[in-house]
């Protein structure tokens, strides 16, 4: 039985702007150098069709990384001990399954993805919580997950 | 000051000068609406970012015929965000109340049928 406090909407929207800092500071340290390269290629004045595609491809792991990294990210950190990502540990809170404990890597991976898929649908479906007395949002409620205090 | 207090005040600061400064109409912030893109439909939040720049430079008009939600979702969040620096656990009760859902679901629907209805 699920005997904690919820976590509140503030820290929840906070742990997430903190991860979106992390992640977004991550990837842009990954891609200074793949667009360094990229850069140089255009510098070279190879109009080729060779020198094009070489440019684009730089671009195409750096795009793919920046969409999957937060994904990633979130999963091994949800479905750690720690039952959280770092800014979710910084505001002290975790997620749980409706029991209390840690969910599971699946559980872990369909939240996220939910989550993310559903942010491109419309990023407003992030305010479900604060109309909810569970506060939970709509990856919450389809995983069947709370978010609350450490 | 708690780091929450500081990454809230240091968001809001951000945002808004963001938008304050880049006109959304120009640059592409954030995904394209599926809705829009599926269907040829404005949802609910279609032309929010560009109501707000428009507010924010005190185009109360322009902002309202491009997203007339802007005012009560501004509103909302000035609250949410003065209850997140006031109190350590601020309550949202009154926003779950059955008649205050039911009320925003009406309001965030109609006003979605009606601007496509009538534009």
């Amino acid at each position: 039985m699920l005997n904690s406090t919820f976590a509140g909407f503030g820290n929840r929207l906070v742990a997430q702007i903190i991860d979106s800092l992390i992640v977004g500071f991550a990837v842009s340290i990954i891609a200074m150098p793949i667009f360094g390269f990229s850069f140089f290629q255009s510098t070279m004045n190879d109009n080729s069709d060779i020198g094009t595609i070489l440019a684009g491809l730089s671009i195409l792991p750096i795009v793919l990384f920046a969409f999957v990294a937060p994904v990633i990210y979130e999963v091994l950190m949800i479905s750690s001990p720690r039952q959280a990502t770092l800014g979710k540990i910084l505001m002290k809170i975790k997620v749980v399954d409706e029991q209390g404990l840690k969910l599971t890597l699946g559980a872990a991976i369909g939240r996220t993805l939910i989550k993310y898929v559903s942010s491109q649908i419309c990023f407003l479906l992030w305010l479900w919580p604060l109309f909810n007395d569970k506060e939970q949002a709509l990856h919450d409620i389809i995983v069947k997950d709370y978010v609350v205090r450490s | 000051m708690s780091v929450k207090k500081g990454i809230i005040i240091f968001t809001i600061i951000v945002l808004t000068l963001i938008y304050y400064f880049i006109n959304p109409s120009g640059f592409n912030f954030g995904p394209p609406c599926l809705l829009h893109a599926l269907t040829g439909w404005l949802c609910w939040g279609c032309g929010g970012q560009r109501a707000f720049h428009q507010l924010l430079h005190g185009n109360f008009q322009n902002a309202f015929q491009l997203n007339a939600l802007i005012f009560p979702v501004v509103l909302l969040f000035g609250y949410i965000v003065l209850s997140e620096l006031r109190w350590q656990r601020p309550s949202y009760q009154w926003l779950r109340r059955k008649d205050i859902r039911i009320s925003t679901a009406v309001i965030v629907m109609g006003f979605t049928v009606f601007r496509n209805l009538i534009f």
